[in-house]
């Protein structure tokens, strides 16, 4: 699985935190994480991750409209993008998918498991 | 687990069902492609098994046509061509696995189980619960090897629960996925079968195995670890630790969001919860949603949920009681939390105070400063063409002598509007970012953007902490970097209005924010029409945009009730939908909407349309809102606005400002001077005040030589010095007489603070005319 590198955007510090900590230790991953989607965007373009942790809701800069721009740019466009919800309705969550995201994961997630769910999610 | 089979050879279908039935499956029969479609799409199947040659439809349009409808069930092709090829385009086509005929039927099944494997959340070809092993090739359970002698539909059932263990199966669910649709039974018959498993789990030792959940139907029982627990890992204990220590340094403020939706409830219980509490409760409740669980407490979570939920439409008192229910069941989830709290900020969704006065009259003065100006000739011609007056320096030690002087700046040298900074000087790799710091720290900084050649990262960091607005990468045409200062310049101008898109579809409203960008129009964008009436609150729109089909609240209802609130009776708003039959316009027009966009919606169609809306919108407002001799506000829109601050202030617990200013002996100079003079000096110092507030002050004048100014979380202290500022300011003002003779205005100001000075409109106004005639 060599040393992929994750970038977590989320405006929740502690989401952050847990999935960082969870990543780091159970998958050995490189992980980058940015609070808001515009911090993101620059992250997402300067470092290059193999995948990125999007969350929907988040001020401003939704999940959507980063993802829109992440799709918009190059550099970025080819970076696989996993969206994180705590929205369970099956319908936004398929209108998520629809967008073209690789998947989308809800939370609260499994800290232990989260690692797996990504591999689990991008095929890796 | 059921199963389709679509095969129009009738020995092999015979075979086939036979093979499956006897390993307990439920099978659905079709002949013919278009047969399998229909079954297809009146049934949930777990598994599909399609011959590529059928009549009617083949195989793999068949599985096309499935997945571009949105079937995902796992699908099997039966194929008599072994070539890559058509192996190739079935799998693409979007089969999951494909079997060569002709194959031996254990192959078949083994691949059947696989695929069923790939899909259930257990991925181990023996299922296990405990010691409850399911072995699928064989159809035999045991536990603790002991064999259990099941009834195969007693099997099937135990087989849902192992494959899906997370999932609950209402009784219908069960049937549908157990039984064929000849033999339909009763949901009793479901329970029965519930019945038995459970005694014959009962009887070896497997107790509980299978769960009631209230209300919805069954589900497998989270199973007690038996083994050893996977915490004696090395990384499974640095997790453990990790998120200790996680858990403490986050639970105070997680414990903080319990505070405010236990105020919300406490309101919704008395009959007073202001949306905007109940919309902000419910943004904490769906943070709680997603932080709990991770912590370990999905019972948290589903609280949470219900909180959110709950929270997401007005509540009656009795709901009330029932969340604070749910949240004394949440509190008693949590460690009680220790003594001090966190204070979170609140949000501010307004300006305060003063703003600089924009000079959008003469064109912006963009300095460049660059040791390298081989661009400059180009710069220059293409600067002709934008209303920009353009500057260049070449030399830092020069640029860093000009920014001290702008420190204080002597009569007519001023900074620029927009500066733009190379990075990399002559001096050192740091000298672009010394002169930003010194730019940047300007009394009046002007907009900073930074041009380079280097895509450090670094640099992009230290660069934005200095509050840089744009990075622009070398090489860049003259156009593109002026187009990229005006765009800059653009988004630094106040909106001239402000757009509220209501709209359950994200693409859509997405697609609006692009439309809308280039003009200067602020739109806010809302996709879950329950959230409205807080968002409307919030944004104070001076237009409605409402798509006419969405869940829970449809577009017609929202309009309904805006134009049932004498506060926003007058809001504009304009309809979308895909549907405008004459029937539906009519019904639109009705309820009070001013206009319609049918989907899909065109750039030119929403823009036209949006323009000639507002237009016509802000001179009906103007009449009605605005002081026709200074053309600040009036004593009706004040009161509107001051209504919105209060409602917010009480909320947020922010204090509001309201201000007196008045002319000094306006009678006498009218009776002096004559009333021309006093209009004069009026329409004067309602445009200086206009420039000099925010957009979000309230600026007014209601009789006479009174100007009453609201400023929204502005403390006493702040308010005094707006009032000092703006009467020098006002003082500047002369006035020319006949003859050459000179009149200075004289100005009383006076001030009034939110709530100590008064909880109303009216009390504050006469707690500040009281402030004054004990001054004066």
């Amino acid at each position: 699985m060599g040393n992929r590198t994750i970038l977590i955007i989320d405006d929740e510090a502690d989401i952050r935190a847990v999935a960082q900590l969870s990543l780091e230790i159970n998958q050995d991953w490189q992980v980058l994480t940015a609070a808001s989607g515009v911090a993101g965007l620059q992250l997402a373009r300067d470092q290059r991750p193999d995948a990125i942790l999007l969350d929907v809701m988040m001020p401003d800069l939704d999940g959507p409209a980063t993802w829109a721009l992440l799709q918009k740019d190059p550099h970025t466009q080819a970076i696989p993008v996993i969206f994180l919800t705590a929205k369970v309705q099956a319908a936004e969550q398929r209108r998520y998918a629809e967008l073209g995201v690789k998947a989308v994961l809800t939370k609260p997630f499994d800290p232990v498991r989260l690692g797996d769910l990504i591999v689990e999610a991008l095929s890796w | 687990m059921r199963l389709l089979l679509v095969e129009d050879d009738e020995i092999l279908l015979q075979t086939l069902n036979e093979a499956l039935l006897n390993q307990g499956y439920v099978v659905n029969v079709a002949r013919d492609g278009e047969e399998g479609w229909d079954y297809a799409n009146s049934f949930t199947y777990d598994l599909m098994l399609l011959d590529v040659s059928l009549p009617k439809l083949d195989g793999i349009n068949l599985c096309r046509r499935l997945r571009q409808a949105q079937i995902n069930t796992p699908i099997l092709l039966l194929t008599a061509n072994d070539a890559s090829e058509a192996k190739v385009t079935g799998l693409d086509a979007g089969a999951d696995d494909y079997v060569v005929k002709p194959c031996t039927i254990p192959e078949l099944l083994a691949r059947i189980r696989a695929l069923l494997r790939r899909q259930s959340d257990s991925s181990a070809p023996i299922l296990t619960w405990g010691l409850l092993q399911l072995n699928p090739s064989a159809c035999e359970v045991r536990w603790d090897q002991e064999i259990l002698n099941l009834s195969p539909k007693e099997y099937n059932l135990l087989e849902l629960f192992l494959r899906h263990p997370r999932q609950v199966f209402t009784k219908g669910a069960i049937l549908e996925h157990l039984w064929s649709f000849d033999d339909p039974p009763g949901e009793e018959t479901v329970r029965a079968h519930i019945k038995g498993l459970r005694r014959k789990l009962k009887a070896v030792g497997a107790d509980g195995a299978i769960e009631t959940v209230y209300g919805m139907g069954y589900c497998l029982k989270a199973v007690e670890m038996v083994e050893p627990t996977p915490s004696e890992t090395p990384k499974a204990k640095a997790m453990q630790s990790g998120m200790e220590k996680l858990w403490e340094q986050f639970r105070e403020p997680i414990l903080a969001r319990l505070d405010q939706i236990e105020g919300a409830i406490a309101a919704a219980q008395g009959g007073n919860l202001p949306d905007r509490l109940r919309w902000e409760a419910a943004q904490e409740a769906h943070k709680l949603v997603g932080s709990l669980g991770m912590f370990g407490l999905p019972e948290g979570s589903d609280l949470a949920r219900q909180l959110e939920l709950g929270l997401g439409q007005p509540l009656t008192v009795a709901q009330g009681d029932q969340l604070r229910q749910v949240l004394t069941d949440l509190q008693g989830l949590l460690p009680a939390p220790a003594a001090p709290k966190p204070v979170t900020p609140p949000l501010h969704p307004f300006s305060r105070g003063i703003s600089p006065s924009l000079s959008t009259d003469y064109a912006p003065r963009l300095l460049i400063i660059d040791p390298d100006l081989s661009q400059g000739a180009a710069l220059a011609t293409e600067a002709q063409l934008w209303p920009v007056v353009l500057e260049c320096c070449g030399d830092w030690e020069e640029a860093m002598a000009q920014v001290k002087q702008w420190r204080d700046p002597p009569e007519g040298l001023n900074p620029p509007d927009v500066v733009i900074v190379e990075l990399a000087f002559p001096q050192g790799p740091t000298a672009g970012l010394k002169l930003l710091k010194q730019l940047r720290d300007l009394p009046k900084p002007p907009l900073l953007l930074v041009l380079t050649a280097e895509n450090n990262f670094g640099d992009r960091v230290a660069v934005a902490r200095l509050g840089v607005q744009g990075f622009l990468m070398k090489p860049i045409t003259a156009a593109e970097l002026l187009t990229t200062v005006f765009h800059h310049l653009q988004q630094q101008r106040p909106p001239e209005a402000r757009v509220l898109a209501v709209d359950d579809d994200p693409v859509l409203l997405r697609a609006m924010a692009s439309f809308l960008a280039p003009w200067p129009i602020e739109l806010q964008t809302l996709e879950d029409p329950r959230q409205f009436w807080a968002t409307l609150q919030r944004t104070a729109p001076d237009l409605l945009i409402l798509d006419v089909e969405m869940p829970h609240i449809n577009g017609l209802e929202l309009c309904q009730v805006v134009r049932n609130d004498p506060n926003w009776a007058q809001l504009p708003i304009v309809f979308l939908s895909a549907n405008c039959d004459r029937e539906m316009l009519q019904r639109i027009y009705q309820i009070g909407a001013d206009d319609y966009i049918s989907k899909p919606v065109s750039e030119p169609e929403l823009v036209t349309r949006l323009f000639n809306r507002l237009e016509r919108s802000r001179l009906l407002r103007d009449l009605a809102e605005k002081d026709p001799l200074t053309g600040v506000a009036n004593r009706y829109r004040a009161e509107q606005d001051f209504q919105r601050f209060f409602d917010l202030a009480q909320q947020e617990r922010q204090k509001i400002c309201l201000i007196v200013l008045k002319v000094r002996d306006l009678e006498n100079i009218n009776r002096d001077y004559g009333h021309d003079l006093g209009d004069r000096i009026l329409q004067r110092f309602g445009q200086l005040l206009q420039k000099t507030c925010s957009r979000e002050d309230v600026v007014s004048r209601w009789s006479g030589g009174e100007f009453i100014i609201g400023m929204y979380g502005l403390k006493r202290r702040e308010g005094e010095k707006v009032i000092r500022d703006m009467i020098a300011l006002l003082a500047e003002e002369i006035f020319l007489l006949e003859g050459q003779l000179a009149l200075a205005i004289r100005m009383e100001g006076s001030l009034a603070v939110y709530p100590e000075d008064g909880k109303t409109l009216t009390q504050l106004y006469q707690a500040g005319v009281r402030g004054a005639k004990k001054k004066g």
